[in-house]
């Protein structure tokens, strides 16, 4: 009995093991099936491709992407995905792509985000003869050079600070002194290539909200400011309007460490760049205790999750959510397979900048109450309902279609209103 | 006598807490001109803190105790806590419910780890790192990669109660007693302890206990896993073996409580090991360091606090030493003189 027990424990652990690799049953060899670049052959959907994704996504809005490449994406352009596990590093991206290699993939989408990982993965990619594209705030020029590197897309970090500064210039357009505490994430460095761009940007693009519409003083300047890395309030030049700044990466320990600064009752305004429902349990208790509402605004995706706290209510009676700076996973993902498409097609060319890699910004969408959401939540429900349907991705994938096609394409979807007019919504 | 005695024990445990919040107090008045428990809300994140850990301390206590230190704890309570919350999401069931189903999902995790450890006889370490990419992928396929979000939830409200979450630590602590100091597993897991060699030749059956730590450690930390995610409201299904890192950043506080209840009692000395350290980890907080400094001023004092639990013998062997050559001499001399 007990052998049999034993035998069927390595089997699940067997199972199970290889179950956390992440990879297709395929193991056949790499492939070099991508045309090289320099001779455009034209889009031929008839070849099937296989790619890997790299992600450092999990949760609902990245299943939402994922469901997109496999259900509009995948039929579209002929292409199998095969996706990681959560990567942290540089390190974790090569193991992948090396599975990916041996599963026959041509192709690596990568959403691993620091500098060093992309490089390397970069590097791989070209040695390896795979067809590279990364999801990014930031550029990496080391390797923009690189033939098989095709090129970068992500959340416009630009776009990120500029949706939070209208957000909060909206709240603070009351003419009253409002005070915020912001969860910047990993803003530290994010100018650098070191954090994230898109934290940074938008920790800059409250501060400077702050600074427009209370003419502050900071003592130092804004970069210097968000790149401190203890948390602590901000030297703002006006005893009404506190700022209190929380470089973190852990939202439990920020949870933690902020509750004591909220309960001061010097905020009324609370922001996160990413896990903001970590939070809302701990503002609940502050608005009780103190009877003050705080307004959160925060970054998100288009999720039941966002939905919820627009429609939820807060102890004082305000919804748990007022702002949402959105970001949508499925567009970047496409964008990314439509640079694939364009190498496997041998016009990688096109999708470069005289020979380097560029940065195409995915814009963020400030969505400031329950009625706009309502109607924003549609997007990404169904095939016709998604940023850029099937009909879109073949006409971007067409030979001849440049970099500067697809930035006007980002740029032309970018406003809200424009875009849920465009879907009937 | 014995009164005095047992008056310096109940002292020496309080000291803890009660030091550890003065030192704090102190720092953050001169730093800071804060207070560490300045209002209600205050009591209730140190409760709530309190309890997480103490709990995650008595889980880890079962097996590491008798040198088991089994590496997918991590994972037994993200697969148990997900998957007992996303059942009561399912059947419409309150927070109570969630708890009741997490704490069957991990015994039963836990059981099948134990029984994985006594069929295989894998190291535990080994094991537990094998067994935690298997229980990892299991709420990762339940959720659709999702994990649990309790965001917006009906009926949830009781799991964030501060008297709720007194009581759960609370009966954890008597639990623990009682195991550990009334029943067979008590005398067996000290017999362990002991030597696992002559507790095995002495008639105990020290697989089944194995399996019996294993289940009762993955019962208790998807307590400690339900009390988390009522607060932080989510809980993501990670892969990789992302799992154990907060079940080991507890440590500490088993080691810690371990100390304190040589003079009472390990369940006693858990709880107040977990309430020491949260308070200073919140007074840490309100000191305003980063996440990074917070996590090396943490570690080094564990550290040094492993270093004095590995020398804290040696002045008194120092000691008896000496006494033992004095009396030779002593004896050496007299027999001389005789």
């Amino acid at each position: 009995m007990k052998k049999i027990i034993a035998l069927l424990l390595a089997v699940v652990m067997v199972f199970g093991l290889a179950a956390c690799g992440g990879t297709s049953a395929d193991n056949g060899s790499g492939t070099e099936s991508g045309t090289e670049s320099g001779t455009a052959t034209g889009l031929d959907l008839s070849v099937h491709h296989k790619v890997g994704v790299a992600t450092v996504h999990e949760g609902e809005a990245w299943e939402i992407a994922k469901t997109y490449l496999e259900t509009v994406v995948g039929p579209t352009f002929n292409m199998e995905f095969i996706y990681s596990e959560v990567l942290h590093d540089a390190n974790g991206l090569i193991a992948f792509m090396e599975q990916c290699y041996a599963a026959g993939c041509d192709g690596i989408v990568n959403l691993v985000t620091s500098n060093d990982a992309i490089a390397q993965g970069a590097h791989k990619a070209e040695e390896w003869g795979m067809w590279f594209t990364t999801q990014n705030s930031a550029w990496v020029e080391e390797v923009s050079t690189l033939e098989h590197n095709i090129g970068q897309c992500g959340a416009s970090p630009e776009s990120v600070g500029e949706a939070y500064k209208m957000a909060f210039k909206q709240i603070l357009s009351d003419g009253q002194p409002h005070s915020v505490v912001l969860f910047e994430g990993a803003a530290v460095g994010g100018d650098k290539g070191q954090g994230a761009a898109s934290h940074f940007y938008s920790a800059v693009g409250v501060l400077e909200a702050f600074q427009e519409t209370y003419g502050l003083t900071y003592d130092k300047p804004i970069a210097d400011l968000v790149n401190q890395q203890d948390p602590g309030e901000v030297n703002t030049g006006n005893p009404d309007v506190h700022i209190y700044l929380y470089p973190g990466r852990n939202p439990g320990d920020a949870v933690t460490a902020l509750l004591p600064v909220l309960q001061t009752g010097n905020y009324d305004c609370f922001a996160a760049v990413f896990s903001y429902a970590a939070f809302t349990n701990a503002i609940a208790d502050v608005e009780q205790s103190t009877g003050k509402d705080i307004k959160v605004i925060a970054t998100g995706q288009i999720e039941q999750q966002t939905k919820t706290g627009f429609e939820s209510k807060d102890p004082t009676g305000d919804t748990v959510l007022n702002g949402a700076i959105l970001n949508d996973l499925s567009l970047a993902c496409a964008i990314n397979c439509i640079e694939l498409m364009h190498a496997y097609s041998g016009d990688v060319a096109s999708m470069k900048d005289n020979g380097k890699t560029v940065l195409l910004g995915v814009r963020s969408y400030p969505i400031l109450g329950a009625d706009v959401y309502a109607k924003m939540e549609k997007i990404n429900t169904a095939p016709e309902l998604y940023i850029l349907t099937s009909e879109d991705l073949i006409a971007l994938a067409q030979p001849g279609v440049t970099w500067q096609d697809l930035e006007a394409k980002l740029a032309e979807v970018a406003d809200v209103n424009t875009l849920l007019s465009s879907k009937g919504l | 006598m014995k009164n005095r005695s047992k008056l310096k024990d109940i002292l020496f445990t309080i000291a803890f807490p009660v030091l550890t919040w003065a030192v704090m107090e102190l720092l953050c008045l001169i730093f800071k001109d804060k207070h560490v428990i300045a209002t209600a809300l205050d009591i209730k994140t140190v409760i709530r803190n309190t309890g997480i850990t103490a709990v995650t301390a008595y889980a880890l206590s079962f097996n590491l105790k008798e040198g088991r230190f089994d590496l997918s704890l991590g994972s037994q309570r993200m697969a148990g806590t997900i998957i007992g919350g996303l059942l009561a999401m399912a059947l419409g069931l309150s927070g109570l419910w969630l708890l009741v189903f997490a704490v069957v999902f991990g015994f039963i995790f836990g059981i099948l780890t134990g029984l994985a450890f006594i069929s295989l006889r894998v190291p535990p370490m080994v094991l537990g790192v094998g067994m935690a990419l298997i229980w990892e992928v299991v709420p990762y396929v339940i959720s659709g990669g999702k994990g649990l979000n309790l965001f917006g939830v009906e009926g949830m409200g009781i799991l964030t109660e501060s008297w709720f979450q007194i009581l759960v630590v609370v009966i954890m602590a008597v639990l623990v007693y009682i195991l550990m100091n009334y029943t067979r597993l008590g005398y067996e897991t000290k017999a362990v302890q002991g030597s696992q060699l002559i507790a095995r030749n002495s008639g105990i059956n020290i697989f089944r206990h194995a399996v019996e730590c294993y289940a009762l450690a993955g019962a208790l930390v998807c307590i400690a896993g339900v009390l988390d995610v009522s607060f932080s409201t989510q809980m993501a299904s990670g892969l990789g073996n992302t799992s154990n890192g907060v079940v080991t950043a507890n440590m500490f506080a088993m080691i810690l409580g371990g100390y304190i209840g040589e003079r009472t009692d390990a369940s006693v000395g858990i709880l107040d090991a977990a309430l020491t350290l949260t308070i200073f980890k919140y007074g840490l907080s309100l000191m305003e360091f980063s996440d990074p400094v917070n996590s090396v001023v943490n570690m080094l004092i564990f550290i040094g606090f492993l270093v004095f639990q590995a020398n804290r013998h040696k002045a008194a062997l120092g000691r008896a030493r000496k006494a033992r050559i004095e009396l030779a001499q002593k004896r050496k001399a007299e027999m001389a003189a005789a």
